[in-house]
């Protein structure tokens, strides 16, 4: 049985809709939050990536496209 | 970010980390290595040399040891490179800064007619445009003047050197303009060489921007048509255009088998095409700064990623290409 906030590796958990609290809970082993489109999404990353002055994680958008996306210090 | 900025740092046969300001070429047509260029750090020197019958294309040394680029016809300006041309974008052009060496003075008495090779950017082709001089005798025998406020301050021939005389010129200020060459004087010489190298910055409003090499092979017919939907840089990078979507749409259609990215300004994404986030150097990012970098589409060939990056990491090389 799948857990709340836990997505298959390398996918994008939806967001559930406004949060009652604007940071989520601690993420699982495994997940990392990012910050997209204004909201914190944990994303099950298939892959972590030093690029310059920034850390990237790899996971599959909802898109469909091999994304990258920076990560804040967790 | 309101506006971005550009440098574009192009080398002809010295460069900006030349140890000693001795590269030059011979054109004394009685010497044993007529047509030799000698400490070449980086790209090529320009030769002039009209005679195909006695020296035939390819022939001359420098031709042959690929150190420099000649020409078989005489110019009176000519122009080198096209630094950006940003269609119905504006540009702000900052700052130049160039070296030049060459077979003769690059001033006589006169600006305007001077004798050889000056170097500088000109935003029409036509350095007697004058828009980057206060005057056509500044700086001359008769006019030992410095203007402060013009600042720009040429040295003649400072340097002991080989052979050859050498040239610095800077200049600081804001001129806008669509377009920016680089150009020379060459007033008509034959058998001339030069050799220069440079530092042209400029300021562009903030946009998404089409990152590809475009005159890489001399793929120029594209290029051409693309002028509406994007802007040339000579640097691949600093290259704006209107609108994230069209560009991507656009260069899929014309570009379907070479690497290029597009950076959407307003989402923060750069997106990448037959390319991987392996083949994004390191200085572009900290250029860019992305949040996010998706992969249209992964290369079917490295090779074309791999001349994506060799491409870019030449023109770029104050940023941290090789």
């Amino acid at each position: 049985m799948s857990k709340p906030n836990q997505a298959p590796p390398g996918r994008v958990i939806p967001n559930p809709g406004p949060p009652s609290v604007p940071v989520p809970s601690p993420p699982s082993v495994g997940q990392i939050k990012i910050r997209r489109h204004g909201q914190w999404v944990l994303v099950a990353p298939k892959g972590k990536k030093q690029k310059g002055m920034f850390t990237y994680v790899e996971f599959t958008d909802e898109d469909g496209l091999d994304t990258w996306w920076v990560v804040p210090p967790q | 970010m309101v506006f971005s900025s550009a440098i574009y740092r192009p080398s002809y046969g010295t460069v900006w980390w030349a140890y000693s300001p001795n590269t030059y070429c011979v054109n004394n047509t009685s010497a044993s290595d007529y047509g030799k260029c000698y400490n070449i750090i980086n790209g090529k020197a320009i030769f002039v040399q009209t005679d195909t019958t006695t020296y035939p294309v390819g022939s001359l040394p420098c031709e042959v040891d690929n150190t420099c680029t000649r020409y078989t016809s005489i110019a009176n300006i000519r122009n080198l490179y096209t630094v950006f041309n940003y269609s119905g974008k504006q540009a702000i052009v900052q700052y130049f800064w160039s070296r030049s060496h060459a077979s003769a003075p690059q001033f006589g008495g006169n600006i305007i007619n001077s004798s050889i090779s000056l170097i500088i950017p000109t935003h029409s082709g036509n350095p007697d445009d004058l828009l980057f001089f206060p005057s056509n005798n500044y700086e001359t025998r008769t006019w030992p003047i410095y203007d402060p406020v013009a600042n720009f301050k040429a040295y003649l021939n400072p340097y002991t050197i080989t052979s050859g005389y050498v040239a610095v010129l800077r200049w600081q200020g804001s001129l806008f303009t669509t377009i920016l060459y680089l150009s020379v004087f060459e007033r008509n010489n034959n058998n001339i060489w030069y050799a220069a190298d440079l530092s042209i910055s400029w300021a562009y409003e903030s946009s998404p921007l089409a990152i590809i090499p475009l005159d890489y092979n001399n793929d120029y017919v594209p290029y051409r048509e693309l002028r509406n939907t994007f802007g040339y840089a000579a640097n691949g990078v600093d290259q704006p255009g209107w609108n994230a979507d069209d560009m991507i749409r656009t260069m899929k259609d014309i570009f379907p088998n070479r690497a290029w990215a597009v950076y959407d300004d307003k989402q923060y994404v750069l997106y990448l095409y037959n390319l991987t986030i392996d083949y994004v150097p390191d200085w572009l990012i900290d250029k860019l700064a992305p949040v996010g970098i998706k992969v249209l589409q992964p290369p079917s060939n490295l090779s074309t990623a791999q001349a994506w990056l060799n491409e870019l990491n030449a023109r770029n090389r104050q940023a941290g290409g090789p």
